[in-house]
């Protein structure tokens, strides 16, 4: 039982952190729930907000051009996260091999994920670039194409190539933390299952793979967060085209916040987002659990 | 070296760089040996089992199991199993699962592993435990589903890595004593290793002494404590230790005169008649006497001959239980005497020893070797 003066300090202690997490992240979450039920837009002069249940559900539920970019999110969110973590997983198990200038690598591989989004996006758009970019050039080069392809601006490519320029900016963050995890798998585990017969698959899937899961599903978890709200890169790039091929859930928000100045319609855009990513989220844990449990199997 | 060792390992090289861990290591095995390789803590013996286990490369030698080489063979390929310090089990896995590991890996059929699972966990007697994870499990418990993992599997050959080193004082030796009987049992081949010589002592069949990479000696637990090869293994074999003493040793009409100095002045002497003086240098020499703390007793009917009496003062008395334990300075070197438990000797006294020279050692004092 804690005691009255121990009760006090507790408050005490969490106070402030409540105060700020409240200020920061439950007024405006509030907030943009309640505007979505409304029909509030931007106004220079104040103008009566109405309550519209559900309408603005509605309307951005049965547009077929915002269900077509949840689908585009949904399939960027999953291919990049997914290409993230092949890749970022492959690479941590190289540089926690012993080899020389390990370190000096280990130090070069973060770069990518050091350089700012629009930095980043800026660099590929040029890569693409269907005249002058060093993509055609080396493609061309090595004999795997016959002429200069305009990368993204066709809307059959763009999509992929905007995924491959937002993979290599992240899967250093995964490269890391999965690094950081396989540093802990004790080597007499490894030493155990290989005396047991276990190859190096089997090592892998049945011993290295579960020791990392948990480190593993909070990077996978972050990085889907931010790519289902994925952006800036796209915008620097494409800015959504081209003929909307690249166009992702999060440009609905914008568009009607700042496009057509309706907060309450692009309250519900960011709640329906959120909400997307939510359930991402959650079928990740449930998988997590599965894989725990049905270990036995 | 014979054709049916079921181990044996010829000049074996082990260096990490510059670091000579492993130096010309020659041992063989025969089924059903229970070999204990004992030493310092650092002296290779760790490094010397993952060499024969596969799990690191050896940098020059042989080794052989049942007769085939296997010195570059996986781990996987060399039909033996191993029980590590820290168990290893697997965290994700039941017990079960844990146990029949090496099973699933090889394919073998789910019925047939359940049976043989459940089999060796009767023998375990951890049946209740299949379906908890290591981490629900005591110190003990996880010992033997580690024994478990490996006697499912009936290799031909089993590596023990310190495996009690982790548990408490009592369950170390209920355990000592279960891989005793699990050895007489099943008559497995077994390669054990332990910095306790203690345990060494008593499941050996035979036990390999090691210090800085180099075997020192290699025979019988009675051997090795009877007749050490070097003052290393005198003194590292045995608790309380083997009594090590400088002392001036010359022939004297077909045996031998041992005299050891003493904090009173007055030197003790003693007689060997049972070694042949040709044991020794022809002039009188300076070297190392080695008596067990049981050879030097109240206990002892003196003879004259193979027990001779001396007085000595006792220093310290320290009564443990079974025995009382009294130092003695004898040669600048603290000696320990076993008394008998319900001696009644105080610190200080002087009192009457009988030394049982029938197991005396000699040692050269520069090379430490016995002569
Ligand atoms: N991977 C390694 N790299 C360099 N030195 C090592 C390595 N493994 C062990 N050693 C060295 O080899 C020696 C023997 O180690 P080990 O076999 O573990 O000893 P033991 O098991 O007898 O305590 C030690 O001095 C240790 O520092
Ligand atoms: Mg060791």
């Amino acid at each position: 039982m804690l005691g009255r003066r121990q009760i006090r300090e507790k408050w005490m202690l969490l106070v402030p952190a409540m105060a700020v997490l409240g200020v920061i992240t439950l007024v405006p979450l509030v907030n943009t729930l309640w505007l979505s039920f409304t029909d509030a837009r931007i106004t220079a002069i104040v103008t009566p907000v109405k309550l519209i249940g559900l309408e603005n559900y509605v309307y951005a539920l049965t547009d077929p051009d915002f269900q077509e970019a949840l689908w585009r999110t949904l399939y960027f969110t999953v291919v990049s996260v997914g290409l993230e973590v092949a890749l970022g997983i492959s690479i941590a198990l190289l540089l926690n091999q012993e080899f020389r200038g390990r370190t000096l690598l280990r130090a070069l591989i973060i770069l990518p994920w050091a350089v700012p989004t629009i930095v980043n996006a800026v660099a590929w758009r040029l890569i693409y670039h269907p005249d002058y970019g060093a993509l055609n050039s080396l493609l061309f080069q090595l004999g795997f194409i016959s002429s200069y392809q305009s990368w993204i601006g066709s809307t059959q490519l763009a999509l992929n190539m905007v995924i491959l320029a937002d993979v290599w900016k992240n899967f250093p963050l995964v490269v890391y933390v999965a690094l950081a995890a396989l540093q802990t798998v004790p080597g007499e585990l490894l030493k155990a299952a290989a005396i047991e017969g276990a190859g190096p698959w089997k090592r892998f899937r049945a011993i290295t793979l579960p020791w990392i899961a948990g480190p593993l599903l909070v990077v996978i978890v972050l990085r889907t967060i931010e790519a289902f709200r994925v952006f800036d890169i796209v915008y620097v790039m494409t800015g959504g085209g081209p003929a909307d091929s690249t166009k992702t859930a999060s440009f609905y928000v914008y568009q009607e916040y700042f496009n057509y100045l309706r907060s309450g319609s692009g309250a519900s855009y960011a709640v329906l987002v959120a909400g997307i990513s939510a359930v991402l989220i959650l079928a990740y844990y449930a998988a997590a659990r599965r894989q725990d449990q049905g270990s036995r199997a | 070296m014979s054709a049916h060792s079921i181990l044996s390992v010829e000049r074996l090289e082990k260096r990490y760089g510059d670091v000579h861990v492993l130096k010309d290591i020659n041992v063989a095995m025969q089924p059903g040996d229970f070999l204990v390789l004992v030493g310092p803590s650092g002296c290779g013996k760790s490094t010397l089992l993952g060499c024969i286990a596969g799990l690191s490369d050896v940098t020059s030698g042989t080794i052989r199991i049942a007769g085939e080489d296997r010195t570059h063979a996986e781990p996987a390929s060399r039909d033996i199993a191993m029980v590590f310090q820290s168990y290893a089990l697997f965290p994700n896995m039941t017990v079960g699962r844990n146990i029949g590991f090496g099973l699933e890996v090889r394919k073998v059929s789910d019925g047939e592993r359940d049976a043989k699972v459940r089999q060796v966990a009767e023998m375990l007697k951890i049946s209740h435990l299949l379906e908890r994870k290591p981490a629900e499990l005591s110190g003990g418990q996880r010992q033997r589903v580690a024994m478990g993992r490996a006697l499912v599997r009936e290799p031909k050959l089993f590596l023990f890595d310190e495996p009690l080193s982790n548990l408490d004082a009592k369950l170390r030796v209920t355990m000592r004593t279960e891989i005793k009987r699990m050895h007489q049992a099943t008559g497995a081949s077994i390669i054990y290793v332990t910095h306790d010589q203690i345990e060494a002592m008593t499941l050996a069949t035979r036990i390999v002494v090691m210090k800085d990479g180099v075997v020192q000696q290699i025979g019988t637990p009675k051997e090795i404590y009877d007749t050490p090869v070097n003052t290393f293994v005198a003194d590292f074999m045995g608790a309380p230790a083997m009594n090590l003493m400088p002392a001036k040793v010359s022939r004297q009409d077909g045996a031998i005169r041992i005299e050891i100095a003493t904090a009173g002045g007055q030197p003790l002497v003693l007689t060997d008649y049972g070694n042949a003086p040709t044991l020794l240098p022809e002039s009188p020499a300076d070297l190392i006497v080695g008596l067990r703390p049981e050879a030097m007793t109240d206990a002892d009917q003196v003879d004259g001959r193979l027990i001779q009496r001396a007085n000595c003062q006792l220093d310290v008395v320290e009564p443990a239980g079974a025995d009382t334990y009294a130092v003695i300075t004898l040669s600048g070197t603290e000696a320990i005497a076993r008394l008998s438990g319900d001696a009644t000797v105080t610190a200080g006294e002087i009192v009457p020893l009988s030394f049982n020279l029938s197991k005396i050692s000699y040692f050269d004092p520069h090379s430490g070797k016995r002569l």
